[in-house]
């Protein structure tokens, strides 16, 4: 009978011990996991974006006699509202040839869809600031301007088409990336047409 | 772990006991149950990371190397393109094979729009573009002989940390619009898988034209 309880008391002891093994060893690893996945979620975006060579289009350049050099400080501000980009007397050339010319910063491009100008990235309200990460999942893989229905196109020379073969964990790690950037107020141009 | 050490020695302990006594069956199942239960909780928690391990590990670098090359576009400029009523299509019979020989580029008219507004020009199929620094052609980068056949891995990752054509000291610089300046901030282990996936790819022959001043 002496066993007998102490048997039990044992079991009960084992019992609760179990609980505790399982609930601390979930919890931490739940913790840490979501600490570690976001940072290493923004680091892992960082490394594609810097990568991928989003400033190319999306950030300004400053001229220096080595050519054009990303400007940091507005750094995936997109085409800048100020900034005029001549296109006259090259209809024929970009319509007959059909080659895409692009400005001086890669900010804007003229071909044969017309002008497009590259988005405002940062997390301001003229950018990147109001989107979800569904939005941003939405214009990558279908191309679709702000990732709504019934907007316009993504226009080229975004590869879109290209950027959509990453992976989910891929594309929302270069959007969370994009949210820590430093916001930016800038008032990209509408597209134009020919 | 200590306290658990000292259980399971317990529990061994008195599961032993519990035989050697021949007291109740079913105590003795439950404990077993329980050391089962135990060993199976020690067993999660160790699983869980080896898990997300293999799972990363399960992709071979070709296959990373394979991603890569899709999410960066590298057809976009190496890998000629059909004209389709969707637009330029990348001709995947012809991946890689960089811009074609015999594919006329005439861009001498050009010349003062380039020069005056510093613009940049591409062909039709994006394998030839026409900037301030002349008329650059993309290069082959099947592993025929006339592409990256004979390159060395070391070479490749040369090429483009460094934007040494060929990868070699003495070479021309690589020439715009390669951003080879943005893949130079690939890891090791990335630069290499592409390579490794370029070294997989269909050899074309095709010797790409040298630059070309405006």
């Amino acid at each position: 009978m002496k066993t007998k309880s102490f048997l039990a008391l044992s079991l009960f002891a084992a019992i609760f011990w179990l609980s505790n093994c399982q609930q601390s060893s979930t919890e931490k690893l739940s913790t840490a996991e979501a600490n570690l996945s976001k940072e290493a979620q923004v680091k892992r975006g960082e490394y594609i974006v810097n990568f991928a060579m989003c400033d190319d289009c999306h950030s300004p350049k400053t001229m220096t006699p080595n050519g054009p050099v990303v400007d940091m400080s507005r750094r995936f501000s997109g085409h800048q509202a100020e900034e005029p980009f001549d296109t006259s007397g090259m209809k024929d050339l970009v319509t007959k040839k059909f080659v895409a010319v692009f400005s001086p910063g890669l900010t804007a491009v003229f071909g044969p869809w017309g002008v497009s100008y590259a988005a405002n990235l940062t997390p301001d309200d003229t950018g990147l600031g109001n989107w979800t990460e569904a939005q941003f999942m939405k214009a990558i893989r279908e191309g679709k301007s702000k990732g709504m229905d019934g907007t316009r196109p993504l226009l080229p020379p975004m590869p879109w088409e290209v950027v959509r073969n990453m992976s989910d964990e891929d594309l929302k790690a270069v959007f969370a990336y994009l949210q820590t950037v430093k916001p930016i107020k800038n008032v990209v141009p509408n597209p134009k047409t020919l | 772990m200590e306290t658990r050490q000292t259980f399971e020695k317990l529990c061994k302990s008195f599961t032993v006991k519990l035989f050697l006594m021949k007291t109740s069956c079913s105590l003795s199942i439950a404990l077993l149950c329980m050391a089962l239960w135990l060993t199976n909780c020690q067993q999660q928690t160790a699983e869980k990371p080896a898990v997300t391990e293999t799972s990363v590990a399960k992709e071979t670098p070709v296959q990373r190397g394979e991603y890569l090359s899709n999410i960066l576009g590298c057809d976009d400029c190496h890998t000629p393109k059909n004209m389709t009523p969707q637009g330029p299509v990348p001709d995947m019979a012809r991946r890689f094979m960089g811009h074609p020989a015999d594919e006329p580029f005439e861009a001498s008219d050009l010349k003062k729009p380039i020069n005056e507004r510093f613009l940049a020009v591409f062909s039709l199929g994006m394998t030839a573009a026409a900037g301030p620094w002349g008329i650059s052609y993309a290069a082959n980068i099947t592993p025929d002989d006339t592409g990256i056949g004979a390159w060395t891995e070391a070479q490749f990752i040369k090429a483009i940390r460094e934007g040494k054509s060929k990868g070699m000291d003495g070479t021309r610089p690589i020439l715009p619009p390669m951003p080879w300046p943005g893949y130079a901030k690939m890891t090791d282990d990335d630069l290499k898988a592409l390579f490794a996936y370029m070294k997989t790819m269909k050899p074309i022959k095709n010797v790409v034209p040298q630059p070309k001043t405006l």
